[in-house]
This record gives C-alpha cells, sequence and structure tokens, in this order.
C-alpha cells in the first residue's frame, strides 16, 4: 500500500472510529511513517537502530548475503510489511520449503490479533504502526517478507480483470525511469535473479506495485502455488481492509469488547460504503486527494500533508531525557515492540529465519 | 559482523593477497590455474543449483528450469575442466563481464547512496570505479597472457585487500529488545 491509503485512508478510518482530528492525524502520520523509518534515518537523528520498521533500497543492497542480514531483513518485512498469516499451515517440503512458506503473508491470521492486542497497551503511534501493519496483510498476501525465490518469484502470466470481467495481458519491464503505464497496462517490476536469497526476490517486487494500486484486480500464478491461478481483487480486500481498521480502532479505543478475527465494521459499510468503493475502484495510482476530499468532509477540518521531517525534529529538539516522549519516541518503542512480538512468535513455531529476539520483560529465548 | 566471519574474511583476505603475489611473479604459469579455477567455479555452481532445486525449487512454479540450468552449468565445467587450453579471448570477456557488472552496481549504489546523503558513497563509488577500470583493461588487452594474469592478480589482490579491511571494520549489531 501507498500513501493514500497509509496516510489519507487511515485517518479516514480514525474519524469513523471515534479519534479526535488530532489523534486521528498522529494515527496516520504514524501508520505512514512506518514506512519512513529507515536505519538510514535512524543515524541522522540518533534513534535506536532497533527500531527500524522499513528498509531503504541502498540498505538493501549494502546489506550482506549472510544469515544475520538474512534475519535482520526478515525481522523488519515480516514485522511491518508482510505479517505472516499462519506460522503453522501444512504444507509439503523439507523444513528449509516450509520455514519459507510459513512466512507468507495474508489478512486475519492470529498475528494481527497479536498486532492489535499489543497497541491496546500503547500509544497512539503504537496504534498507526498496527494499522500499517493490518492494512499491509491485504495488500501484501500471497508474498513473504524475507527473501525467497522460491516464494515471491512470478512468471509473466499476469492478467488484469476488467470492468466487465475480460482478461488483459499485463507486461513488464525494468526500466525505473519509464515508471508503470496504466493505459497500456505497462508496469515495472524487478529483474528476474535465480538466487535464492537475494534481497531482489524479497516481497511482492515480482508482482510490481500492482499489490499497491487500490483499483487493481489481477490474476497470477504465486510461485508457492503449484501452478495454480490466484484473483486479487484489491478494490474489495482494501475495503474489508479499511472496515477491519475501524473495527479495530474501535477497539483499541475502548468502544468495543475484543477484537476477533473476520470482524469488519458493518456500520461503517452502511454509512461509508459506496463513497470508499467509489475511490478504491478509480483507476488512479494516487487516490491520496480523493481520500484527503473524503477525511476533510468526515471531520470538517483539514489535513495537512504528510512531513518526514516532523517527527525527527521534534525528536533531535528534544533534551535525551525527554526524548522517549516525543511523537518518535513513542514510535520507536512501539516499532521495538511489534518487531520483538512478531519475532518471538516465528522463533517460537520453531522457524529461525527472523532469528530471536529477547522478550520486553522477559528473559533471553 | 561475528568475530568467527571475521577471522574467515582475514584469511580469505590474506589468501587472495598472497596467491595474487604468486600469479603476479608467474604470468605465463598461472594461466591454467586460473581456468582451472573458472572450471571449477562453473562446477560448484550446477552443484549449488542442483541442490537449490532439490530442497526448495522442486515446490516452485516453474521451478524444473532451475534443474535445467544446474545440469547445463555443470555440463559446461565439465567441458571447460578438460580442455586443455581455453582460448584466451574467453577467459578476457569472463573477467571483464564480472568486472563490468560489480562496477556498474558500484557506481548506481554511489549515485544512490550520495542522493541519500549517505557518507559510505565514496567507498562505493571508489569501488565502483577500480571495477570500471579493470573490466576496460580486460577488453584493452585481450590478446596478451602476461596482462590478462596481471589484471586478474591485481583484481584478487584489490579484493584480498578490502576483506582484510572489512575485517577490521566496525560495523554496528542489531538486537531486537
Amino acid at each position: 500500500m501507498q500513501k493514500d491509503f497509509h496516510y489519507y485512508a487511515t485517518y479516514c478510518a480514525a474519524v469513523i472510529a471515534g479519534f479526535s482530528h488530532e489523534e486521528s492525524l498522529a494515527v496516520c502520520y504514524s501508520a505512514q511513517f512506518v514506512d519512513m523509518c529507515s536505519l538510514t534515518l535512524l543515524k541522522k537523528i540518533g534513534g535506536p537502530p532497533e527500531a527500524a520498521t522499513t528498509q531503504l533500497q541502498m540498505e538493501l543492497m549494502n546489506s550482506r548475503n549472510d544469515i544475520v542480514s538474512r534475519q535482520n531483513i526478515t525481522r523488519i518485512w515480516s514485522s511491518f510489511h508482510f505479517l505472516p498469516a499462519d506460522l503453522y499451515s501444512p504444507v509439503k517440503g523439507g523444513r528449509p520449503y516450509k520455514d519459507k512458506f510459513h512466512l507468507v503473508c495474508g489478512p486475519n491470521g492470529e498475528l494481527v490479533k497479536d498486532t492489535v492486542e499489543l497497541a491496546k497497551k500503547g500509544s497512539l503511534q503504537a496504534v498507526g504502526i498496527a494499522m500499517h501493519v493490518l492494512a499491509d496483510t491485504w495488500a501484501h498476501r500471497c508474498f513473504a517478507g524475507t527473501p525467497s525465490l522460491v516464494i515471491n518469484n512470478a512468471n509473466s502470466d499476469f492478467y488484469e480483470i476488467t470492468e466487465d470481467n475480460k482478461r488483459k495481458k499485463i507486461t513488464f519491464h525494468e526500466n525505473v525511469k519509464a515508471g508503470d503505464n496504466i493505459e497500456q497496462r505497462k508496469y515495472i517490476r524487478t529483474v528476474y535473479y535465480a538466487e535464492e536469497n537475494s534481497v531482489m526476490n524479497l516481497g511482492h517486487g515480482r508482482a510490481g506495485h500492482l499489490p499497491d494500486y487500490s483499483f487493481m484486480r489481477y490474476i497470477y500464478m504465486p510461485a508457492w502455488g503449484n501452478y495454480k491461478e490466484f484473483y486479487k481483487d484489491n478494490p474489495s480486500e482494501y475495503y474489508l481492509a479499511f472496515s477491519q481498521m475501524v473495527c479495530a480502532m474501535r477497539y483499541l479505543r475502548g468502544e468495543t469488547a475484543g477484537f476477533e478475527k473476520n470482524m469488519y465494521d458493518t456500520d461503517m459499510m452502511q454509512s461509508y460504503g459506496e463513497r470508499i468503493k467509489e475511490i478504491l475502484k478509480r483507476r488512479q495510482f494516487d487516490a491520496s486527494e480523493d481520500w484527503k476530499k473524503f477525511g476533510e468532509e468526515l471531520s470538517g477540518k483539514e489535513i495537512v500533508p504528510f512531513d518526514i521531517n516532523m517527527y525527527q525534529k521534534e525528536y533531535t529538539d528534544a533534551s535525551p531525557k525527554n526524548r522517549a516522549l516525543t511523537g518518535a519516541g513513542r514510535f520507536f518503542a512501539a516499532a521495538k515492540a511489534q518487531k520483538s512480538m512478531v519475532t518471538d512468535r516465528i522463533f517460537d513455531s520453531g522457524n529461525l529465519l527472523a532469528g530471536f529476539s529477547k522478550r520486553i520483560g522477559g528473559g533471553v529465548k | 559482523m561475528t568475530i568467527i566471519k571475521r577471522i574467515r574474511v582475514f584469511f580469505a583476505g590474506i589468501f587472495m593477497v598472497a596467491v595474487s603475489l604468486l600469479y603476479a611473479a608467474a604470468p605465463t604459469e598461472a594461466l591454467p590455474d586460473i581456468t582451472a579455477v573458472l572450471s571449477l567455479a562453473l562446477l560448484l555452481y550446477g552443484v549449488k543449483m542442483m541442490v537449490f532445486y532439490f530442497t526448495l525449487a522442486r515446490h516452485m512454479t516453474g521451478g524444473l528450469a532451475v534443474l535445467f540450468r544446474a545440469v547445463l552449468i555443470f555440463d559446461i565445467g565439465l567441458f571447460a575442466f578438460y580442455l586443455p587450453d581455453v582460448p584466451l579471448i574467453y577467459v578476457m570477456i569472463y573477467l571483464a563481464a564480472i568486472h563490468g557488472f560489480a562496477g556498474i552496481a558500484g557506481v548506481l549504489k554511489a549515485l544512490e547512496a550520495k542522493r541519500l546523503e549517505a557518507p559510505s558513497w565514496k567507498l562505493n563509488f571508489f569501488h565502483g570505479l577500480v571495477n570500471a577500470i579493470m573490466a576496460v583493461l580486460c577488453l584493452v588487452f585481450s590478446k596478451s597472457i602476461r596482462t590478462a594474469v596481471l589484471i586478474y592478480s591485481s583484481g584478487l589482490f584489490y579484493s584480498g585487500v578490502i576483506r582484510i579491511i572489512q575485517a577490521f571494520r566496525k560495523t554496528a549489531s542489531i538486537y531486537v529488545q
């Protein structure tokens, strides 16, 4: 997902869930900041390196292809962008294959529930992080947050499903400057790299940005799918993601008693369903303007554009003692807790691809 | 980097420097060794790909292509191993391709690092530049055995020195707490 959903749509969901304008801005800022908080940024402002929630292309290229680096990559990407759907799902194959397969991302897994529960104890920044993670389980389903050719690869058989339900061939290229072209159905994607653990095989790179566009409906064959076609209906799934975010945030505000998997906010669907579906279906790369307009109608207040420097300035201007109380400080604490929780769960399942972590408030596992 | 890894990288660096000096001292005798190493590399890569197929890729859509490639590379490795004399031009093209790719990757990394104001851009740029120069030299002097071996040796020497430096460089370990 992109800024349109992580920032503006998350703001809309927060307002519908009952948060005030200021609280909603804190939540959506934090949700978007998950895509910005790299080690490079943390070094620049003197933040804790273990709070990194993403990696820049340059950082990935510089990382060594050894087990320690791969575990670091897996911790970051599985915890924040590709939350595993089922760490124990039955699958044929040896241990190396099973370990990778178990990290395939998908919605309504146990870890989504754990993520929301973790945010319940935390700050607004923790809520924002949880909303980013939850939303990405829908967009990034079928891909894993660990470098793996046998899981994340995809061949060239991609077809867009048009409004009249016809298949139209999607073609790919690797020219970054040319970018994506909606009209010609030409999209950029990472090059095929026949090295299992190469960072080129991390996440949904082989499907380009298709998982991130809310309007896109397409069919393709996931590498792990045994030649079966998989239909990905982004507008419908993003809609469920939005509804689930509202449901989760109502729980986090204390409005509802609990958060369960497969729970969606039916009130929201009745009141705003058609408007949201309309935004999601529109064929455009960036739906920020539509979401912004909708959000401003909801709250009656202006949504300021996302500014990456906002957290940084507040953090660097604060005295070392008070840094933990800043927005960035709270974000870092929540990010570390999320990463620790997910890493622990993966480790508990007998899977060492994310390494191991110290339990917060507990001993070393 | 762990201590064991540092020790491994350090000794690998020392070994590479020693071999490069040895080759530079006796260029004519070194060429068969170099071609044997290249053949061995292809054989090992073929075996590695076969292991990859049987442990992981056989579950992948289109994974059979990995097995075909593995057998083909292994076969080329065997073929090259038994050739009494590989034409020099192929050795030089191989070397030029390796250095050229490393050079482009290094410069691209440097440009991105510079755009992001990361201090590592100078080192990346230097690596890229050295590799690009090596690639050009390989193509320019593709007919001389002596020059070919000297280029190969200097590349090996440079990589060895970089490894030794890396073994002593401070790297931050990141732990999730």
